[in-house]
């Protein structure tokens, strides 16, 4: 017989008296899970009070309204919808509201005369009320400082399934208060359904929120948008579970880092010239690009910050103990990403070997 | 498979002329009814553009692989597709379904094919000769007397004296040429075959062969002569030159170009006296049929490419000893085997060699084998351990290597030396799981990322003993013995081994003309006898079958490991 082969069994009888079945508990990928639940905005009780909120600021929109205004119907959009929210950093939870007015564009040449319906009918004492160029938000404050706000997408209907979007703020010049085409359902619609597997569409969440989170913790101003990143992440992200069956979150998230990065391409713009940019197209009308709004500075600093990740998240995978990748993770998702202490992620000695049933 | 037929009746020849008269009026060709002779056939002719055809047409025909024979009736000119006895070649008859019951429409489509490829030919004369001689192998075959010839040279246009064996006993009798002073490559036995000199010359046009009725003669010779080159005439000279026992028989290979490509063939054998052709005794027309290493590869499918590829095969079990056969019968031209085992009577029926090999270095018995089995390989053996051949192995001259053994610690400390290389080569990993379990393999390259370190880690990255490819959860008593600890094994079948191999093959064979970088193939058995023993499989043997290879691969795989990533 072979002679590797009488080691190799002999190897096998040791290890199996060993039995080290138990010694590889995941341990990064446990810390995965619970960075998730802790920054997950799902049904929980803050949701729940946005929920509330929602619908008190509805009924209060409906009996403010004058007889002159159309009817609307609402509609959850953004990440409430597409199940990819995140706890705020500060606090101030948002929840985005879809009013589709029983009209078309042509009873409000000026779409911001209709959001001045809105807000006049929200604008309380208990509240504050603001037009911005895509919604009107209306801020709850407490100890004055905002405490919630709901971003209300003010939309008329059009002769074919999708909406127009009233842009445009109250002092805007008139070439910028305009009805803009746009799909909200059909965008929502596209990221509910980007994967078909249940566990893939949940990896899928999962990252985009890890990456939301990253996103509040590394940037203070000229961050690119949430939506921006879940589009994105339609586009690239795949899911990684291993060979075991089990996600592989790190992976999975380093692969989508990996992609948007590869996605840069040179690109010029009036103001700034030829330069890296990352576009990221959105899938629906108007099909405009989610990143057009940044500078050159914005996006180098995005992709710095990108690639900060994208290292960290290789160096993680790469250290041996747990605690020490955990470490490395927590610098770039912040606290909420714990690093566990030796103990608990302290695995059991390991046979030095094992008996696979190999053979050629 | 072709089912003789009985003579058809006067009524069923009958409806045949019906069915040729239907064709011919549908497509307005003027026809009429001969007389045969002949009770299975009918006559018919058809009258084209320039000429009438005189045709019969095989009515009998229960054939259920070809279309009914078609003959031209005195065949006085060479015409393409068109045979010494005038057997119109109507079709290939490659992969052909008829409908066997309805026999008259069949002749006459057999009828109308005829007709046009005839008149096809007729239309264009310059054509007409240019294709006839691109047959002319076809042609050659249906002179009277022929006789089968094996030629085991290349027919390559290079003239030189040969040798030829004729075996005057077989049945039929068969001369084989060789090259001068060797033997016939693919002839074993050699005791009753009588040795001849022979020539072979190239000429640059072809030489006309006899029209039906005439026999092949001396005069055929005398054109051939005409036309030889000073430097053939020489090479003519020494072929019919004195020799101790005149009368003499010889033979003669020509060689034309085809211009469909290639050359055709043909060959002579004649009696010569006192240094000339005799011109009394019989011409014999031989039909030669190449043996040669080219020709077989390319007639067979092998791949003409892989024929200058060297793979090193380390590890010549169960599994890489039908990677090595299938690597030979798929073209790869030189092989390298290393295996330090014995064949043994426990490999007996796993193994692909025959039990006279027990006891001999299971290398030794595959590189005789290979050998003659498929010509033209070489076939190294080293009858040593990979570990000592690693040492002195040099990779100038390597295009792969595959590393069949099963046994993991070894196969990572391969992978590991063979990074070291210089030369970027695919490096083939492949094993099997026990009983019915399934099979693996893993390409990998000595350089770049994706490396077999890559796939023994655990989920977090993390070193592991255990591949993550594996069906089996570690640390299961899966051998047998049937004698006691003397005699163990792993428990697998033939059929495991060659499906592992098979799919190892085919997956290296890709990565050689593919992109380089890590992959990985598998397949998945049915693993009902490992059920039946209570081994416990792991989520990726329950998964793998419904996962593709591509997404296979990146799961394994992984991001490149510390072994592999480049250094930045």
């Amino acid at each position: 017989m072979h002679p590797l082969v009488v080691f190799g069994l002999a190897g096998a009888v040791l290890a199996w008296l060993l039995d080290d079945k138990d010694s590889k508990m995941p341990a990064v990928q446990g810390q995965f899970d619970e960075f998730h639940s802790l920054i997950k905005l799902d049904e929980d009780d803050e949701k729940a009070k946005l929920r509330e909120k929602r619908d008190t600021l509805l009924k209060a929109l409906k009996a403010g309204l004058g007889d002159d205004v159309p009817a609307f119907e609402n509609f959850n959009q953004g990440s409430y919808s597409m199940h990819t929210g995140v706890v705020p950093l500060d606090g101030n939870y948002d929840i985005d509201v879809g009013l589709i007015f029983d009209c078309k564009r042509d009873k409000y040449t000026d779409p911001v005369a209709l959001k001045k319906k809105v807000r006049d009918a929200l604008d309380t004492n208990c509240r504050t009320v603001v037009i911005r160029r895509p919604c009107v938000t209306v801020n709850y404050m407490r100890d004055k400082e905002v405490d919630y706000h709901v971003d209300l997408a003010v939309y008329v209907k059009r002769d074919d399934s999708l909406l127009d979007l009233a842009k445009g703020k109250e002092n805007s010049d008139a070439s910028k208060r305009v009805w803009e085409v746009s799909d909200p359902k059909g965008l929502t619609s596209i990221i509910c359904k980007a994967f078909s597997k249940p566990e893939e569409l949940a990896q899928f969440r999962r990252c985009i929120r890890y990456l939301k989170r990253w996103r509040n913790v590394q940037f203070s101003t000229g961050a690119p948008l949430s939506i921006a990143l879940t589009v994105a992440a339609k586009q690239q992200f795949r899911p990684h579970f291993e060979t075991s069956g089990k996600p592989g979150d790190l992976i999975a998230l380093l692969n989508w880092v990996k992609a948007m990065l590869d996605a840069f391409d040179y690109t010029y713009t009036a103001d700034d010239g030829f330069h890296s940019r990352l576009k990221v197209l959105l899938p629906v009308s108007p099909h405009t690009d989610l990143m057009e709004w940044m500078s050159q500075a914005q996006m180098d600093a995005f992709r710095l910050k990108l690639e900060g990740l994208r290292d960290a998240l290789q160096g993680a995978y790469d250290e041996d103990l747990p605690e020490d990748a955990c470490k490395v993770l927590n610098k770039q998702f912040g606290d909420d990403f714990k690093v566990p202490t030796k103990a608990d992620t302290a695995r059991a000695v390991s046979a030095p070997v094992i008996s696979t049933g190999s053979s050629a | 498979m072709t089912v003789s037929g009985a003579v058809p009746t006067a009524d069923e020849t009958d409806a045949c002329y019906r069915a040729v008269e239907v064709l011919c009026a549908q497509r307005g060709i003027s026809h009429s009814r001969l007389p045969s002779a002949n009770q299975s056939y009918l006559g018919v002719q058809v009258r084209g553009a320039n000429r009438s055809w005189d045709l019969e047409v095989d009515c009998g025909s229960e054939a259920l692989t070809h279309l009914p024979h078609v003959r031209l009736r005195n065949p006085a000119e060479h015409r393409a597709h068109v045979g010494y006895h005038g057997t119109v070649c109507i079709s290939d008859n490659q992969g052909l379904s008829l409908d066997p019951g309805r026999r008259s429409d069949l002749v006459a489509f057999a009828v109308g094919a005829a007709y046009d490829l005839l008149e096809k030919w007729d239309a264009s004369p310059l054509g007409n000769e240019v294709e006839f001689y691109n047959e002319l192998e076809g042609y050659w075959l249906g002179l009277p007397d022929s006789v089968r010839a094996r030629a085991a040279m290349e027919v390559d246009a290079k003239d030189r004296l040969l040798s030829v064996y004729h075996d005057a006993k077989g049945t039929p009798t068969n001369w084989y040429f060789a090259e001068q002073h060797t033997k016939p490559a693919l002839r074993a036995e050699l005791k009753n075959l009588a040795p001849h000199r022979a020539l072979y010359v190239h000429l640059d046009r072809p030489i006309a062969p006899p029209l039906h009725p005439h026999k092949l003669e001396t005069d055929f010779l005398g054109k051939v002569q005409a036309a030889l080159s000073p430097g053939q005439k020489e090479l003519w000279v020494r072929l019919l030159g004195p020799s101790k026992n005149s009368p003499k028989r010889l033979a003669l290979l020509l060689s034309v170009p085809r211009s469909a490509g290639g050359l055709s063939v043909i060959g002579v054998v004649f009696w010569a006296r006192d240094g000339e052709v005799d011109p009394k005794a019989a011409v014999t027309p031989l039909t030669v049929r190449r043996h040669s290493t080219a020709y077989m590869r390319e007639r067979g499918g092998a791949s003409l490419d892989l024929y200058g590829k060297h793979i090193v095969i380390l590890g010549c079990g169960a599994v890489g000893g039908v990677v090595a056969d299938l690597l030979a019968s798929a073209g790869v031209g030189r092989l390298t085997l290393v295996d330090g085992d014995c064949y043994s009577e426990d490999n007996v029926f796993r193994h692909i060699l025959e039990p006279l090999w027990v006891d001999v270095p299971k290398v030794v018995g595959l590189k005789y084998e290979l050998e003659r089995h498929y010509p033209g390989l070489n076939v190294t053996a080293y009858p040593g351990w990979a570990q000592q051949w690693l040492k002195s192995a040099s990779f100038d001259e390597v295009d792969a290597v595959v590393v069949a053994l099963g046994l993991p610690t070894l196969e990572r400390s391969i992978n590991r030396a063979l990074r070291k290389v210089t030369k970027r080569v695919p490096i083939l990993f492949t094993w099997l799981e026990p009983l019915d379990l399934g099979g693996h393999s893993v390409v990998v390259w000595s350089e770049g990322e994706g490396c077999l370190d890559c796939l023994y880690r655990d989920d977090e990255g993390a070193s592991a003993l255990q591949c993550r490819t594996a069906f089996l959860e570690p640390n299961q008593a899966v051998s047998k013995n049937l004698t006691g600890c003397s005699s163990v094994f792993v428990p697998f079948g033939a059929l495991q081994a060659r499906r592992t191999a098979l799919q190892a093959v085919e997956h290296l064979l890709c990565a050689m003309t593919g992109e380089p970088g890590g992959s990985y193939c598998f397949w998945v058995g049915e693993g009902r006898a490992a059920a039946e023993q209570h081994l416990r499989t792991t989520p990726w043997w329950s998964e793998a079958r419904s996962v593709p290879f591509a997404e296979a691969t990146r799961r394994v795989f992984g991001p490149p490991c510390r072994r592999c990533r480049p250094r930045t």
